[in-house]
């Protein structure tokens, strides 16, 4: 009965602390302190470089036409960095563009594709895109990467490898399983809309890999579903990497030797890949592995049509470990450990893959623990809880891999943290992370820090703020998080940026250097003005200038005083502690009222002098510039 | 020990639950806690009485003896404890409710996947259809209520710990007005119960209960009315239960409508702030500061466009009207969107199938009004675009319309130099040249004017005129009830615009056939969705087409996708028998109950004086009187709206 009083006192004293809501007045008419804090410019400068639909891309001609330009495709998806390390050039390098799309165009050929141009660093920071003229004679600013009459066309781009030395490769998502699959139909009558791929007679692989592939027919959409190189130089693709498999590609890292290639692929249940090549730089010979739940790995053919097919039911069929829905790979130079995103999926039962042989990654033991910290059993029934469908992985992580030992493990479970007691007056977590997925690795002034996009699968269970709930599509966020951290958690996160609502943020790749910051901003909602309104792949400049701005603010925190204070990086405006706040015109006029917050988001608050007012009715003059 | 907690633990928890409701009732009325205290605890209260009512329901299912007439009731009461908590359930985390609590019972695609996953359907409107079946399916219930039980459960813990301001009380009982106005009343989430009015009187006992809560704190009429005019809602529900004859436009108009005003003028006059307050605030897809839901100023077009509302509007609107009317955007300087869009037909061109480009044949499909299109979240019948600037976009590439692309209009329209006068006037950041974005921007402009909601009908139940024929009030009644049109054509756009969020627009599988033979029907052979996005190929979506609006449906024959239909007494007929099961097509994924409605001759006939009181093109209709001119003459030729 003990127990039961407990519980009881618990609730009593949860409505206690419910306080009455602070009524803000709509005009305030207060005396205004005088303490005053500056919301600086952000040190940080955002530049538009590629507009989806808009920019020209140049084409190359086929069928006897000629090369020509056409509209850049959308849907911005990953972004890779070649470096230009000709002597005396004043080049950066080149960025490589996914189009994660299937679509039909005469010019830049059917299917997904990639856009890829050369840029330069303006004495300012800025960025400007260089002319170029390709051996293929194209002139130009953005050329189209030529898939059609090389390797093949490609279908929903989304991810890829960006290798230091630049070496790029594209990934193609979306695992299709038959003809019709890839081709919506003609458009006709019958009501096709001319979508996808129109040529869908067979397809004779010419490779030079070795195995059966070089000179065998198969059906046109099994050659869709590989990591396929290409040359940003020359904007033309190399290879479809039939030896490491058919699957629904996302990421993957090429390490330091030159040989080892971690991949990630987006299925649930999905496999932890290596591919790892007998010679240093040469990707067309080598050994493809599984990961295994014991932590070894278990190879695979990888040189037979019909084994890499469907590379990851032969995974599983030889005990790989399951995850649910791999993404982006990125690397540390510090650690040496590879990490990458398991973005998570609302609804999955894996007792028959595992039946039929795959084994449970161990990190669903921490992961259903941490989601369920009530529960009290082993950590074998924990991982049967999550394989037996006792797990709605809303959330997603960024794991780990250290290959020193073999080991993965959960470095950031996802999700907005509530607290467990009931009732609470808690608000809408300002921290939260879900469904993560794509990565990279920023080093900035020595520092190394974690860069990662959401993609967000729903706004179900606190994925977005309630705000955001009924007037539909999800605002994705683009969060930093410093790795020097230990056992980070979802706290530990910074917000570089929320993309239009609608849209994925994705695509983060840095500069070798640091000091810029280039990525994608994916399929936004219709409603914002021009750009905003289409995919665009942007820079941000100025990285070096910013991180001492983060540290020392814990004392602030610790403080029971009213106090606000600026993150002038992500133009956020914190609070000592959580509470309600209005935010008035100087002239006493209401513009903002928010509940239970503790980070104000004020990019769209105009250079001026305004008045924070807390639910105490204390104020703080606050200067944006 | 553990043991003995393990055994213990169901009465435990029982207690707990019993203490918890206890100490929350307590805390309802009492005086010291302050009304947001008490909403809060009664949402909690709510939650926890729907998880009562489900497991009662579980037990009853699973009862050996397996009672039809008991699992019913045990069903109403579940529906009758979650109506009372749906409005904030809804408000909070309305992809969780359409997920797992009370979707549509239809099969849906797995969003942001990368693979192809079907989702089957759970959740009560699966429940009600099943329950109340002749012979329901004891173990297929089983299942289906274990499933509810265990996600309501979750749903639930989160739902315990979420943080409610009084701003999130008004707005999600506003909407929940409007949910019970264009959703509650029609029946459409009770499809095997018929329980539809009994569940909107306990969607509005916690609107009962807030305004009761507030009513101290207010004053004047507001005080005086709201809760007034909410027990009368009540009564008058409580009073007319057939479903059938329920005056629908009576109670929008005299009750709901009234009571939504009264809501927005209390929150208004506590100095609780708005969403507009919020940094989510301007991009509602409804302007929440209406007073009416048929009002015309009550959906935000700036939220479905691309283009946001700015001081250089009236310029960019009439460029895009001048691009609208020029033939010069189709490659033979012949075709402009008026060719297809004629606003004497409320922009529709009356041709079952509009012409081709060079005459060679016809294209694929009806043409839609464009009058109220910006309301939608996709466009084309196969829902195959998201914008209304992507729309026009495949009209300009497709070789049987335009046969052109932006970059040859681009050039083209660069050689008029009255044209490039328009776009610097119109662009302030005009770069020199005319380009893709800005001609998009300006049609898409024109097109975002191109909305009217002061039809008759509109005015009637605004009460500003009372011009409705009693067959019209009659034939609205049908429409939102019997004939279960409003539940796919949904009030006020009577679209598949989805009410009361409007974030989406549907589509349906009528089965609609190829000619009007009905001795010998041949199922139309246009697969319509299947054929749309790629990633919307699924069964499922075949011969599914774009709900469009019946709003001017006296200036848009002929009808449907294809135009099979001359006249509304046919698309009546059609509907009235079943759709394409009612012709005999063995449609399985038909999403039209395949029913026969049982409308008599003269109910159909009110249907359709209903549905012509809702034509409104006023001060749409005026052409240009000339165009931009170009330096070749011959261009100079070209006819406003194109020579066919």
């Amino acid at each position: 009965m003990k127990k039961l009083y407990v519980l009881a006192a618990f609730v009593a004293a949860g409505f206690a602390t419910a306080n009455a809501q602070f009524k803000f007045p709509i005009e305030a008419t207060a005396n205004f302190s005088a303490t005053s804090v500056v919301l600086p410019q952000s040190p940080l400068k955002s530049q538009v470089l590629f507009i989806g639909g808009v920019d020209s891309v140049q084409t190359v001609g086929s069928n006897g036409q000629p090369n020509g330009f056409a509209l850049a495709k959308e849907w911005h998806d990953f972004l890779g960095f070649t470096p230009d390390t000709a002597v005396g050039t004043q080049d950066l390098g080149w960025l490589s563009i996914n189009h994660e799309m299937v679509w039909n165009d005469d010019k830049i050929g059917d299917g997904g594709g990639m856009t890829s141009f050369k840029i330069r660093r303006n004495p300012n920071g800025s960025i400007s895109i260089v002319n170029q003229t390709l051996p293929d004679g194209r002139t130009g600013k953005f050329f189209n990467v030529d898939f059609k009459n090389t390797v093949g066309e490609t279908g929903m781009n989304c991810a890829g490898i960006s290798a230091p030395n630049g070496r790029i490769w594209t990934a193609e998502e979306w695992f299709r399983t038959n003809n019709a699959s890839i081709f919506a139909g003609s458009a006709s009558p019958l009501g096709g809309s001319g979508a996808g791929v129109r040529d869908t007679a067979d397809w004779v692989i010419s490779t030079t890999i070795p195995g059966d592939f070089n000179g065998k027919t198969i059906k046109k959409y099994q050659n869709f579903n590989y990591m396929v190189e290409i040359d940003p130089r020359t904007a033309k693709a190399i290879r479809k990497q039939y030896n490491w498999g058919r699957g629904g590609w996302e990421g993957g890292i090429v390490m330091p030797d030159n040989k080892t290639v971690y991949l990630g692929i987006d299925e649930s249940p999905g496999p932890w890949v290596k591919f790892v090549a007998n010679t240093a730089g040469d990707f067309t010979q080598g050994n493809l592995y599984a990961w295994k739940a014991d932590g070894t790995w278990v190879q695979l053919v990888n040189d037979k049509f019909d084994s890499i097919a469907n590379l990851s039911v032969n995974a599983f069929a030889k005990g790989a470990a399951i995850f649910n829905r791999n993404e982006w790979v990125a690397y540390s130079p510090i650690d040496g450990k590879v990490y990458w995103t398991e973005t998570g999926r609302d609804g999955f039962n894996f007792t028959a893959n595992v039946a039929a042989g795959a084994s449970m990654s161990p990190h669903w033991a921490k992961a259903y623990k941490t989601r369920n910290p009530s529960f009290t059993g082993t950590d074998q029934a924990a991982i049967d809880s999550v394989m037996a469908g006792k797990f709605i992985d809303y959330y997603g992580r960024v794991l780990v891999y250290d290959p020193a030992t073999g080991k993965v493990d959960i470095y950031l479970e996802g999700g907005p943290f509530t607290p467990t007691s009931l009732p609470v007056n808690g608000g809408y977590p300002a921290k939260h992370l879900s469904n993560p997925d794509g990565l990279g690795v920023m080093t900035i002034n020595g520092r190394q820090f974690m860069l990662i996009c959401e993609d967000l699968n729903g706004r179900s269970f606190g994925r977005t703020p309630a705000e955001n709930q009924a007037s539909g599509g999800e605002i994705c966020e683009l969060w930093m998080l410093d790795m020097t951290i230990k056992n980070p958690t979802i706290n530990d996160l910074v917000r570089i940026a929320a993309t239009p609502k609608g849209a994925e943020v994705t695509g983060v790749m840095p500069s070798p250097d640091g000091k810029t910051l280039f990525f994608n901003c994916q399929h936004p909602a219709p409603t914002h003005p021009f750009p905003f309104n289409h995919s665009l792949t942007m820079a941000v400049t100025g990285w070096e200038n910013i991180v001492n701005t983060w540290v020392g603010v814990e004392d602030i925190k610790n403080s029971d005083v009213f106090t606000i204070y600026p993150n002038p990086v992500s133009r956020e405006l914190h609070l000592n502690k959580a509470c309600d706040i209005a935010i008035y015109e100087i002239s006493g006029k209401r513009v903002k009222v928010l509940r239970n917050v503790e980070v104000v988001d004020v990019t769209d608050l105009a250079a001026g002098t305004y008045i924070v007012m807390n639910d105490k009715g204390e104020t703080q003059k606050l200067i944006v510039e | 020990m553990a043991k003995d907690i393990l055994s213990s633990r169901k009465t435990t928890v029982i207690c707990v639950i019993s203490v918890l409701i206890f100490l929350l009732s307590a805390f309802s009325y009492s005086s010291k806690t302050t009304a947001l205290e008490q909403l809060t605890g009664e949402y909690r209260t709510g939650l926890q009485n729907v998880e009562t009512a489900l497991f009662e329901l579980k037990n009853t299912v699973e009862d050996k003896s397996f009672d039809v007439q008991k699992t019913r009731e045990a069903f109403l009461k579940v529906r009758a404890s979650y109506k009372q908590i749906e409005f904030l359930l809804e408000y909070f985390d309305n992809t969780a409710v359409k997920d797992y609590i009370n979707g549509a019972p239809l099969p849906k695609i797995e969003r942001n996947s990368g693979e192809m996953n079907i989702l089957q359907p759970h959740g009560l409107q699966v429940l009600d259809e099943m329950i109340f079946e002749d012979e329901p399916d004891g173990e297929g219930l089983k299942k289906e209520v274990g499933l509810l039980c265990k996600n309501f459960t979750e749903l639930k813990a989160f739902q315990l710990k979420q943080y409610i301001s009084e701003r999130n009380l008004f707005e999600a009982a506003r909407l929940q007005l409007v949910r019970i106005a264009s959703m509650g009343i029609t029946g459409f989430d009770t499809p095997g119960s018929g329980n539809s009015l009994v569940d909107c009187q306990n969607a509005l006992l916690p609107l009962l209960k807030m305004a009761k809560i507030y009513k101290p704190q207010l004053q004047g009429e507001t005080s005086a009315q709201l809760v007034t005019k909410l027990e009368a809602a009540k009564q008058y529900l409580a009073a007319n239960p057939d479903f059938d004859t329920f005056n629908r436009l009576v109670f929008i108009k005299e009750y709901l409508n009234p009571v939504f005003k009264l809501f927005k003028d209390a929150q208004l006059q506590l100095g609780i702030e708005t969403v507009y307050d919020t940094p989510a605030g301007v991009r509602q897809p409804y302007n929440y500061l209406a007073d009416n839901f048929f009002g015309d100023d009550f959906l935000n077009p700036d939220y479905f466009s691309m283009v946001k509302t700015s001081t250089h509007q009236p310029k960019i609107e009439e460029l895009g009207k001048y691009l609208f009317f020029d033939p010069v955007l189709s490659s033979n300087n012949k075709r402009a969107c008026a060719s297809c869009h004629n606003p004497q037909k409320a922009f529709t061109d009356g041709e079952q199938r509009s012409l081709a480009m060079d005459f060679k044949g016809t294209v694929s499909r009806n043409s839609p009004t464009l009058v109220n299109s910006v309301f939608a979240d996709r466009y084309f019948y196969d829902l195959r675009t998201e914008k209304i600037e992507n729309q026009f976009e495949h009209v300009i590439t497709s070789p049987h319309e335009f046969n052109t692309s932006y970059p040859e209009i681009s050039a083209k329209l660069n050689q008029s130099e009255e044209y490039k006068k328009l776009f610097r006037e119109a662009f302030h950041n005009y770069s020199g040249e005319i380009a893709k974005h800005t001609i998009s921007e300006a049609i898409g402009a024109y097109l975002k004017t191109l909305t009217a909601f002061n039809s008759d009908f509109d005015k009637h139940l605004r009460g500003e005129a009372n011009t409705l024929s009693p067959q019209a009030l009659n034939g609205f009644n049908l429409f939102m009830g019997k004939a279960a049109c409003a539940t796919c054509h949904f009030a006020p756009t009577f679209s598949g615009l989805v009410p009361p969020n409007f974030t989406e627009s549907e589509s349906e599988v009528l089965g609609v056939p190829a000619t009007t033979d009905t001795i010998n029907p041949l199922l139309d052979g246009d697969i319509g969705r299947f054929g749309g996005r790629m990633k919307e190929k699924v069964d499922f979506n075949r011969h599914s087409f774009k709900t469009v609006t019946v709003r001017n449906v006296s200036l848009t024959a002929p009808y449907m996708h294809n135009g099979v239909y001359n006249t509304l007494e046919e698309v009546l007929n059609f509907y009235n028998k079943g759709g394409g099961a009612g012709l005999g097509f063995e449609l399985e994924n038909q999403t039209l109950a395949p029913d026969a409605l049982n409308l008599t001759p003269s109910e159909m006939k009110d249907i359709i004086t209903f549905m012509q009181s809702l034509t409104d093109t006023v001060g749409l209709i005026n052409k240009p009187v000339s165009l931009p001119k170009f330096p070749s003459a011959e261009l100079n030729k070209r006819k406003i709206g194109g020579e066919y």
